[in-house]
């Protein structure tokens, strides 16, 4: 927030907006087409699960192509992922800003999901692989890079073998209420021979009896980044080491769960019908 | 720093650094980071002066990824590829875009 503002106002050479924008954007005096805008990215950063078509069709008749709600919706996710990785890692702000101070809420106003829609775990279409990445063709680099950025994120690594990295991504877009993320994440699960019980919980949103507390601990913290990313302390992330993660481990977890905000807020912001993730291993 | 915002992030950190884990800046960078590092500021055309830190360093934040060059270098191939390509949305609103969706995140930074 306090880089962006003032980033905003060199935008702008305009304080008073970047000051308004800072404190409340439904206070700044925008015209209807940003606003609708804003209110649009505000949703999706919140609660992803909110958004239908109804969302794209509110910023299509405020006069945005498609082109840019592709943009709006790409600009968001991104910046969902910069905000975790930023307070999952307790980045120092360096910058410097003549505008008043941000005031991070003491809670978050993260309204309660509705129940997980249960996906039985069998095979998916056929075509699932391409229509994720079909989304983006509006933006041929970006599209690219997505492909490259979600393999990845699935690599396994020394302290996050691919079935860990798997449950996470389950387990985090049931948080989100992301159905093309945990139709994808438990397809792979099985194909990697995991537990079925396992796979059940994660796409209840809930952490699994029977996990290793090592695990358990990776799937609290992946949480925490989710649902309320502010509350991430130095001391969270100390818990991890114990459990084989060094500094290089706990960045990679981090960029794993700050990534899949990236993905469910790109499928559910572009929540067209036939929009999925395709299998990542 | 005056009118100037205190640099102390309001959470909680460590007293020195940038950060809760090592973090690797140009100057001392090596190898694969070292390309990373020069191959993200090529790509970066002309970005308006506001977005260098005070530093003189990379961002803080793209510096928080130097533990892992690969991911740095997807993590912000991306944001080039969204924020700083022909048919990205004018700066302005891509800034009311970051601001809101940091605001949302509740995200001092």
């Amino acid at each position: 927030m306090t880089a962006h503002a003032e980033f905003l106002r060199a935008a702008t050479d305009n304080e008073l907006l970047a000051r308004r924008m800072k404190a409340d954007f439904r206070q700044a005096g925008l015209s209807p087409r940003d606003r609708t805008m804003l209110e649009f990215v505000d949703a999706l950063s919140h609660a992803p699960w909110v958004l239908n078509p109804a969302g794209l069709e509110g910023l299509e008749r405020a006069g945005f192509r498609e082109e840019e709600i592709l943009h709006v919706v790409l600009g968001c996710a991104h910046f969902n992922y910069l905000n975790r990785m930023a307070d999952g890692l307790g980045i120092r702000f360096e910058y410097e800003s003549p505008l008043p101070a941000f005031r991070p809420r003491e809670a978050g106003p993260r309204p309660a999901p509705p129940p997980p829609v249960l996906d039985p775990g069998g095979d998916g279409p056929e075509d699932e692989a391409g229509a994720f990445y079909r989304v983006l063709a509006g933006n041929p680099e970006a599209c690219a890079l997505a492909s490259k950025w979600r393999a990845f994120q699935f690599r396994p690594t020394p302290g996050l073998p691919a079935v860990t990295r798997f449950r996470i991504a389950l387990f985090v877009s049931s948080l989100d209420r992301c159905p093309p993320g945990y139709r994808s994440y438990r397809r792979s699960l099985a194909q990697l021979g995991d537990d079925a019980a396992f796979g059940e919980a994660l796409n209840r949103g809930q952490v699994p009896a029977g996990l290793p507390p090592g695990e358990r601990l990776l799937l609290e913290h992946a949480a925490r980044l989710t649902e309320r990313p502010w509350t991430a302390r130095k001391e969270h992330l100390d818990a991890l080491r114990p459990e084989g993660l060094d500094d290089r481990g706990i960045l990679q977890l981090t960029m794993l769960v700050s990534y899949l905000s990236f993905e469910s807020r790109v499928a559910l912001g572009l929540g067209r019908e036939g929009v999925s993730l395709p299998p990542s291993s | 720093m005056g009118a100037v915002e205190s640099v102390t992030k309001v959470k909680e950190g460590p007293p020195a650094g940038d950060g809760w884990i090592r973090m690797i800046g140009v100057a001392a960078a090596k190898g694969e980071l070292r390309e990373v590092y020069a191959r993200l500021r090529a790509g970066g055309g002309d970005r308006p002066a506001v977005y260098t830190p005070p530093t003189g360093d990379v961002a803080n934040i793209v510096k928080s990824h130097s533990l892992d060059p690969e991911g740095l270098g997807l993590a912000f191939g991306m944001s080039t590829a969204i924020h700083w390509s022909p048919r990205s949305l004018p700066w302005a609103t891509r800034e009311m875009i970051n601001t809101v969706t940091s605001s949302a995140n509740n995200c001092f930074y």
